[in-house]
């Protein structure tokens, strides 16, 4: 059972109803509810650093939430090392989340205010029983210089760090309760570019020291090929595309990570005006288009996206949800 | 950053409202505990022969229509203006947050139910809401802090609920919840001290209402009782004398307003003391 991955999902779908008033409740007329996820599949192997990208609004921050177990799936199955964390007891479930953590986007508002550093890594060390009572000072020390920051951070209020350094104390957080899988909303994005790079040269440290498993949520494609052995691309709640990051940035088999990929600002002149650019936003996720999500904003849309198109598996794990994937990798870059 | 860390407990980082705001209080205190102790007179003695007696060293606030002190009497009445403040905020205080609290992190029916049952106390206006109270249980300050309770927890209750829907979506609950704590602690530990602000700084300005109110009923009656010095009551026995001996009325009427001065300074210095980001600029 090696090959278990450590987070298997499987056909996850995810609503939110939207208010209706009274009068159209009255009027019978059906509750209207956004596609946050729709049929989401995939898996991430121990060790393995899973990127999930797309557009904002398309529900990956959504399938971060599920898969921690923040926001209940409306259907679905999650499965955390072979067991279903969506049917577990309340009581199993605060012992399995232990074993999941996640780094913010907004480093501000990741921390209390009104915690000192220390006592917002060491509260769960105790209440966890991570290390006896009289180690949990020097495995707050420990976890802080193994972040970047010196000991005496602990002290500190949170106002008094930077956004980087507060981010690094949000990963110290996370790593407290030692956890198997970190999950990583957008982890980067609200930091300045300098500090960005040094927080994921971090993260992918502490993934190879440790041995973590991580997914990293992000719309930024460079991040995700930075860091990530495997991406998976969201459009409107569906998975349309998954494979090795090397395959899909190589040849990427759905319109849709192409249009995205080509969205990359290149310092390549000669590479400019090769691909169209992706035109209009994104459909509304309350009534998404039948057949092919992407169909209304895809270029080589054809009569057959009215209908939903198949999974086409492609070699090496590679994967897109699109009626002409095996095409559209031919014709690639 | 060194200059952030002496900032927490140290005196002389405290804004200077809240310095002078707690000041005042203090010597509000001290008045109301030991200066009773040390007045020779009686605040309710009689002595007609010194009636309606302008300030002087013998009575410094003057004399009244029966002869008593002013300064005696609203030395004493600052035991009684205090205890409306403390008996008025307290209960208010305490049901409102418990109620905020609950409605605001459990949500769906205690929320609904919760916030209906304020929609019904708020359509009534405040002292109309007090007065009818009051008049149905008979006059007295006990009544009346019965009936301050009945309509004054649904500011807090409405304060707590908005700061607790507002901290409950914030990262570092999530954090906690996902950190495996339990509803209990992160309620207690992790917003309580984040929402309990706002209510303790609006509790300051409600203190002034509250005593402006027990001063409003003791005045039209319906508080606190004669011959208690209450500082309503005195100046509403010296409202027929105002022209002749404006002193019976005016310095009960300079106290309120010295004791809702300091309650006001006290309740904006926690409110920059309180707020981490504000207070260490």
């Amino acid at each position: 059972m090696a090959d278990r991955p450590l987070l298997a999902v499987e056909a996850l779908d995810k609503y939110f109803p939207l208010r209706r008033s009274l009068v159209a409740g009255m009027m019978g007329h059906p509750r209207r509810r956004v596609q946050a996820a729709k049929e989401v599949s995939f898996a991430i192997g121990k060790g393995e650093s899973f990127g999930l990208v797309g557009e904002s609004g398309c529900g990956k921050t959504t399938l971060g939430r599920l898969v921690l177990g923040l926001l209940p799936p409306d259907g679905g199955v999650i499965r955390f090392d072979g067991q279903d964390i969506t049917k577990v007891e309340p009581t199993a479930r605060r012992a399995l989340r232990r074993q999941m953590q996640m780094v913010f986007q907004d480093p501000y508002s990741s921390l209390n205010p009104r915690i000192r550093i220390g006592s917002a890594i060491g509260e769960p060390i105790r209440l966890h029983g991570i290390v006896p009572p009289d180690e949990v000072a020097g495995e707050v020390a420990r976890l802080l210089e193994r972040v970047g920051l010196p000991a005496s951070a602990a002290s500190r209020y949170p106002s008094e760090l930077s956004g980087g350094q507060r981010q690094r104390v949000g990963i110290a957080r996370a790593l407290s309760v030692r956890p198997k899988l970190l999950v990583a909303d957008e982890a980067v994005s609200g930091l300045d570019v300098s500090v960005r790079a040094q927080v994921l040269n971090l993260l992918a440290d502490l993934r190879r020291d440790l041995g973590l498993t991580l997914m990293f949520i992000s719309h930024d494609l460079g991040v995700i090929e930075y860091l990530c052995e495997t991406v998976g691309v969201m459009y409107l709640g569906t998975m349309v595309e998954y494979g090795p990051t090397s395959a899909v940035f190589a040849r990427p088999a759905h319109p849709y990570t192409r249009a995205l990929l080509a969205s990359i600002p290149r310092a390549d002149p000669s590479a400019v005006g090769q691909e169209t650019p992706l035109a209009g936003e994104p459909p509304s996720p309350v009534d998404p288009p039948s057949g092919c999500p992407f169909r209304t904003r895809c270029p080589s849309a054809r009569p057959l996206c009215e209908t939903p198109p198949p999974r086409v598996m492609l070699p090496g794990g590679h994967w897109a949800v699109c009626h002409f994937a095996t095409e559209v990798v031919r014709n690639g870059r | 950053m060194r200059r952030g860390l002496r900032a927490r407990g140290s005196l002389q980082r405290w804004p200077r409202n809240l310095k002078l705001g707690v000041g005042l209080m203090i010597a509000w205190i001290l008045v109301a505990v030991f200066g009773p102790m040390l007045l020779p007179g009686n605040p309710t003695t009689m002595d007609l022969m010194n009636s309606l007696h302008p300030p002087s060293l013998a009575f410094p606030f003057g004399t009244d229509n029966l002869g008593r002190g002013v300064f005696t009497r609203v030395v004493y009445g600052s035991r009684i203006d205090l205890q409306i403040a403390l008996f008025c905020v307290v209960p208010a205080f305490v049901i409102g947050t418990m109620v905020g609290m609950s409605a605001g992190y459990f949500g769906g029916t205690t929320d609904v139910v919760s916030m209906r049952l304020v929609d019904v106390a708020v359509a009534f206006p405040f002292f109309v809401a007090v007065i009818a109270i009051v008049a149905v249980l008979g006059p007295g300050l006990k009544n009346m802090y019965i009936a301050v309770a009945c309509v004054g927890w649904v500011s807090y209750a409405r304060i707590t609920r908005a700061e607790i829907l507002v901290v409950k979506q914030t990262d570092y609950v999530q954090a906690a919840r996902l950190l495996g704590f339990s509803d209990r602690r992160i309620l207690a530990r992790h917003i309580l001290p984040n929402v309990i602000v706002q209510a303790l700084v609006y509790a300051t300005s409600d203190a002034v209402l509250d005593i402006f109110l027990g001063s409003s009923l003791g005045w039209l009656g319906l508080g606190a009782q004669p011959p208690l010095p209450e500082w309503g009551l005195i100046i509403a026995d010296g409202y027929s004398f105002v022209s002749q001996a404006p002193w019976i009325s005016g310095f009960p009427g300079l106290a309120i307003v010295l004791l809702a001065v300091s309650l006001s300074l006290l309740g904006d210095g926690l409110a920059d003391a309180l707020r981490p980001e504000l207070g260490r600029a």
